[in-house]
C-alpha cells in the first residue's frame, strides 16, 4: 500500500530473534543433578572434577546473582533471612567451601547483621547449591567454566539461576526452603496450560 | 487473484536471518517460502481490506450487544471470566490486534473461516518478511501491507504513558517469542517503556502482579490464549490487581468460534459469511465442525451428509474440546495443488494488511506455509 516506505527496526538486529532457539525440554532442571556441597560430589563417577566446578560456580556466583538495592526487596524473592551484602554471602559461603557440608552445625549460620544497612547497598541471596549435567560417561567436561550453576531458591522451593525460574525442587531432598518474607512473591501462577505448545493461531 | 511460481532468492535464508527472521524453517521444512507469490489486482485487495473490516466492525457491534444483554450462555464461560470481560468492556481497555481468516479465489465475496482474535501470529512473517521480499523482488509492485506503521499508531494511542508495557510468552518457543518481541519492538517505537518476561516468570505478591525485579505489572502484552489463563491459578488475581491486559478480556468473546453461529445469527446471509450454527442439523451439506477454542487448526473435523469423519487433526491444550460449532463445508480456493488462507491482518480493529498461508490439506495448520503477494 505504500511502496515507498522503509521498515524500521528498534530491537531486532541488536537484540534479534536468531540465537534463542526452543528447545523441548520443558523442565530445566531435567539432565541435571542439583547438589547442595562439595561433599555430594563423592557419590558421582567423576567426584574431582565435579568439586572443581562447583568451586568455579561458587567463585562466580557473587558477580552473577541476583541483586538488590535492598535488602526487603531481596527477601521479599528469596525469604526471610535468605540475603546478604556480598561480604556476607561470601562468608556464608565459605561453609560450602571444602570439607564442611551447608548448615553443618559447627559452622556459624549465615547471620544477617542487624547493624548492616538494610538499603543502599547490593543484596543478593544466599547459595542453596549447584546444578551440574547428569553426565555420566567419558573425559569430565565438568571442570570446563560454566559446567556448573550455582543455585539460588525461594520459600516457594522454585530453584533459580540468576534471577531465572527453574522449577520445583523436590521437597523431600531440600525440604529447609527459606520462610516467606512478608512481601513474598508467588510465581508460576501463570504458565502451566501452555508449558508444551505454543499459543499461535 | 494468480499463484505466481518465483524464483527464490539464492541468499534468502541469511536474509531472513538478517532482519531477525529465525523460524523460516519448522521440523525442517522451510516455513517461510518464496517459490511462489499470489498476485492481486488493487480491486482484489480492496475488497480484501474492506471484507475485514466490515467483519471487524461486525464483531464489535456483537460484542457490544452481548455485554448490554448479558447474553454469554452460548460462550460456556466462567463468571470470572465474564467479570473479566464485563470490566475489560466497561473500562475501555483497548485491543491490539486480530487475523481474519478468509478463503477467496479472487471472485465473488471472500469468506470469513475464522477469525484469530486473541493470539495470532504470523504477523512478523506479514508485517517485514514480505515486504522485505517484495523490496527485492518487484520495483513497481505493491503489497497490502501497513502493518507495521499502524502497529505504531496504535500503541501511541493507547493511553499508556508513564506506564512500562510488559510482554510475556511461553519459554522455548522461538516463534511466539519472535511475534511478541516484534510487537515489543513496535511498542518502543511508539515511544513506551517495555520489559519482557517468560508468563510462568509473572510474580503475585499478594495484591499486584509483579516482573523478575519485583516492580508492578500494570500492563501486560501476552501472547497466551485467555482460555489457558482461565485455568490457571494466577487469574483469581487478575480482576483485583486492576491490571490492563492485551489482547483485552472481552476479546474472549470473539477468540471462540461461537462467534460464527452468532454473526450467522444476527447478519444472516451476509455475503462475508458462511452458514453457522450450534446445531449439525441446520446446516445443509457438507460441515466443518470446529471446537470453540481449538489452534492452528486443531480438532476441526469435516462431516459429510451421513455425519462421517473425513479429517481430522489432533487438539492441544482445549479446555472443552466437545463444544463445536459447525459451518458450511465449502471447495476451499486450490491454486497449484495448494489451498491459500489469505490471512487480512486488522490492528487497532483497523484492516491494514495481508498475510497467506497455504496448505496442500485444505485445513490450514501450524505447519502451513508463508508465501507473500503483492498487487499491481
Amino acid at each position: 500500500m505504500r511502496k515507498s516506505r522503509v521498515i524500521r527496526l528498534a530491537l531486532l538486529g541488536t537484540v534479534g530473534l536468531v540465537g534463542l532457539a526452543g528447545c523441548d525440554d520443558s523442565d530445566p532442571l531435567a539432565g541435571h543433578d542439583v547438589l547442595r556441597d562439595q561433599k555430594e560430589c563423592a557419590s558421582r563417577p567423576d567426584p574431582d572434577g565435579c568439586r572443581i566446578a562447583l568451586a568455579d560456580a561458587r567463585a562466580q556466583h557473587v558477580q552473577t546473582a541476583p541483586r538488590f538495592t535492598s535488602r526487603e526487596e531481596c527477601e521479599t524473592q528469596f525469604g526471610l533471612g535468605n540475603c546478604g551484602t556480598p561480604q556476607q554471602i561470601l562468608s556464608a559461603n565459605d561453609a560450602f567451601s571444602t570439607a564442611q557440608p551447608a548448615g553443618d552445625p559447627s559452622q556459624p549460620a549465615p547471620q544477617p547483621q542487624q547493624q548492616a544497612q538494610s538499603s543502599g547497598g547490593v543484596f543478593m541471596p544466599m547459595l542453596m547449591g549447584y546444578m551440574i549435567g547428569r553426565s555420566l560417561a567419558g573425559p569430565s567436561p565438568w571442570s570446563a567454566p560454566g559446567a556448573a550453576q550455582p543455585l539460588y531458591r525461594d520459600p516457594g522451593n522454585t530453584a533459580y539461576t540468576g534471577s531465572k525460574p527453574l522449577g520445583q525442587l523436590s521437597a523431600n531432598r531440600f525440604p529447609d526452603a527459606p520462610k516467606a518474607a512478608p512481601g513474598y512473591v508467588s510465581r508460576g501462577g501463570f504458565g502451566r496450560t501452555g508449558t508444551s505448545y505454543s499459543a499461535a493461531s | 487473484m494468480e499463484r505466481l511460481a518465483v524464483e527464490p532468492r539464492p541468499d534468502w535464508r541469511e536474509r531472513a536471518e538478517k532482519i531477525g527472521f529465525a523460524f523460516h524453517t519448522i521440523n525442517g521444512e522451510p516455513y517461510w517460502c518464496e517459490d511462489a507469490a499470489y498476485s492481486f489486482t488493487p480491486a482484489q485487495i480492496d475488497e480484501l481490506d474492506d471484507a475485514a473490516q466490515r467483519l471487524e466492525d461486525m464483531c464489535l457491534e456483537l460484542v457490544d450487544g452481548i455485554i448490554q444483554r448479558g447474553d454469554y450462555a452460548s460462550f460456556h464461560l466462567t463468571d470470572t471470566a465474564i467479570a473479566l470481560i464485563e470490566q475489560s468492556w466497561q473500562r475501555q481497555d483497548k485491543n491490539l490486534y486480530g487475523r481474519f481468516d478468509l478463503a477467496w479465489n479472487g471472485t465473488g465475496a471472500p469468506k470469513l473461516l475464522e477469525y484469530n482474535a486473541d493470539t495470532p501470529t504470523a504477523l512478523y512473517e506479514a508485517s517485514v518478511v514480505q515486504w522485505e521480499w517484495l523490496d527485492s523482488f518487484c520495483n513497481h509492485c505493491d503489497q497490502f501491507n501497513g502493518i507495521h506503521e499502524t502497529l505504531i499508531e496504535a500503541w501511541k494511542h493507547f493511553g499508556l504513558w508513564g506506564h512500562r508495557v510488559h510482554f510475556t510468552c511461553v519459554r522455548d518457543h522461538e516463534e511466539d517469542f519472535g511475534t511478541a518481541e516484534y510487537l515489543r519492538d513496535t511498542a518502543i517505537q511508539a515511544g513506551l517503556d517495555t520489559d519482557r518476561l517468560y508468563i510462568d516468570e509473572i510474580g503475585w505478591n499478594g495484591k499486584r502482579f509483579v516482573d523478575l525485579a519485583a516492580r508492578p505489572i500494570t500492563v501486560l502484552f501476552k501472547l497466551y490464549p485467555w482460555e489457558w489463563l482461565l485455568q490457571e491459578e494466577f487469574t483469581a488475581n487478575i480482576q483485583s490487581s486492576g491490571i490492563r491486559m492485551i489482547e483485552p478480556a472481552w476479546k474472549m468473546l470473539l477468540s471462540t468460534k461461537a462467534i460464527l453461529p452468532l454473526l450467522w445469527q444476527a447478519w444472516p446471509d451476509h455475503e462475508n459469511l458462511l452458514p453457522a450454527s450450534f446445531d449439525r442439523a441446520a446446516i445443509r451439506g457438507p460441515c466443518m465442525a470446529k471446537p470453540f477454542w481449538g489452534r492452528e487448526g486443531a480438532g476441526i473435523s469435516r462431516l459429510s451428509e451421513t455425519g462421517a469423519t473425513l479429517d481430522s487433526v489432533p487438539v492441544q491444550g482445549d479446555p472443552a474440546p466437545e463444544l463445536r460449532i459447525y459451518q458450511q463445508a465449502i471447495d476451499m480456493p486450490c491454486f497449484d495443488g495448494f489451498y491459500p488462507v489469505l490471512g487480512v491482518w486488522v490492528v487497532a480493529s483497523r484492516a491494514c494488511g495481508l498475510g497467506i498461508r497455504e496448505d496442500r490439506s485444505p485445513i490450514t495448520r501450524n505447519t502451513s506455509r508463508f508465501v507473500p503477494h503483492l498487487f499491481e
